[in-house]
């Protein structure tokens, strides 16, 4: 007569395989969630820096009038001062860091002006502006995570440094 | 009674094996996928940093090229914001094209520390008699291979129209 296993020895095999699929799954999703996360961290670090670039050089060249451009300081940081006039009356925008954050505050030239009052444009740890030339304005973008980038921008009717 | 017995955990051996052989193959069909889905996804994300960068450099030499006056102060430029780049003037009798035109090209390699990339960029300039500048600018993320991103570039050298 043949002596079968006992009840506990046949289940081993079954659970086992069990717990291995389990802990194969649980390995497949938190890789997968793992990855998602990374690959969003870089697209979205893609779209800051891209937006912080974009941005300036959008905001210098519709600026881009006499005595439209200069480099300022404003709260802790430099700052981009841009000029217009709009029915006769003077505004200023000031592009500003404040707090790891690239913030922009748009005003009457009279005005009296706070960095807390910005609003925030994209998270930019730290700049360097620099006029290489009246017409040229350089721009060293400093980044927590992708580190330091420069960019060049044209102003064809001449920058200030204030 | 006992073969019965036997039949019976042959099929129930059978069954469990066919569970678990096709639970695996899920299982191997699920990891196929999303590594699959997320080797796409970070090559498409590295290729959009790529793209990036290149149009970062484009956009940089446009300003620096459009900055510039006259062949000495395009060249002085680039050297300045590229101090590694290379520059080839050629005059219009060596290149071949009309007397009075001249020609240039200027190179560099950079790391982009975003894509983790080296990037080939060449600027092939001509100018005219009137001062027209025709840049072409190329930026490739291997030598000589794979472009990533062109661009023309006009611009009027005043000194040079001047002259």
């Amino acid at each position: 007569m043949k002596r079968t296993k006992p009840f506990y020895l046949q289940q081993i095999f079954p659970t086992l395989v069990f717990l291995l699929l389990i802990l194969l799954s649980a390995f497949l999703t938190l890789y997968g969630i793992r990855f998602y996360q990374k690959t969003n961290q870089k697209s979205r670090s893609g779209f800051q820096s891209e937006t912080v670039e974009d941005y300036l050089r959008q905001k210098v060249r519709s600026a881009d009038s006499e005595d439209g451009v200069k480099i300022t300081n404003f709260g802790d940081s430099q700052a981009l001062l841009l000029l217009n006039q709009t029915g006769g009356k003077t505004y200023r925008t000031l592009l500003y860091l404040d707090q790891g954050k690239l913030m922009e505050i748009y005003a009457s030239k009279d005005a009296a002006l706070s960095p807390e009052a910005g609003n925030e444009i994209a998270e930019l740890s730290g700049w360097d502006l620099t006029l290489e030339k009246p017409d040229l304005l350089h721009c060293r973008l400093q980044r927590r995570k992708t580190g330091t980038e420069t960019i060049y921008i044209p102003i064809e009717t001449g920058g200030e440094e204030e | 009674m006992e073969d019965r017995e036997g039949k019976n955990r042959n099929r129930h051996s059978w069954l469990f094996l066919l569970e678990i052989t096709l639970a695996l193959l899920i299982l191997t069909f699920g990891l196929g996928m999303i590594v699959r889905v997320n080797l796409k996804a970070d090559s498409l994300t590295r290729e959009a940093a790529a793209l990036r960068a290149a149009d970062r450099t484009i956009e940089n030499a446009d300003a620096l090229i459009r900055s510039s006056e006259s062949e000495e102060d395009l060249t002085a430029a680039f050297q300045k914001a590229y101090p590694e780049c290379k520059i080839q003037k050629t005059s219009g009798d060596q290149s071949g094209d009309k007397s009075g035109d001249r020609s240039g090209r200027i190179r560099w390699t950079e790391k982009n520390s975003e894509s983790k990339q080296t990037f080939f960029t060449k600027i092939s300039y001509r100018i005219d008699g009137d001062g027209l500048l025709t840049a072409h600018v190329t930026v490739s993320s291997e030598k000589g291979e794979k472009k990533t991103d062109s661009q023309e570039i006009r611009h009027y050298l005043m000194e040079e129209k001047s002259r």
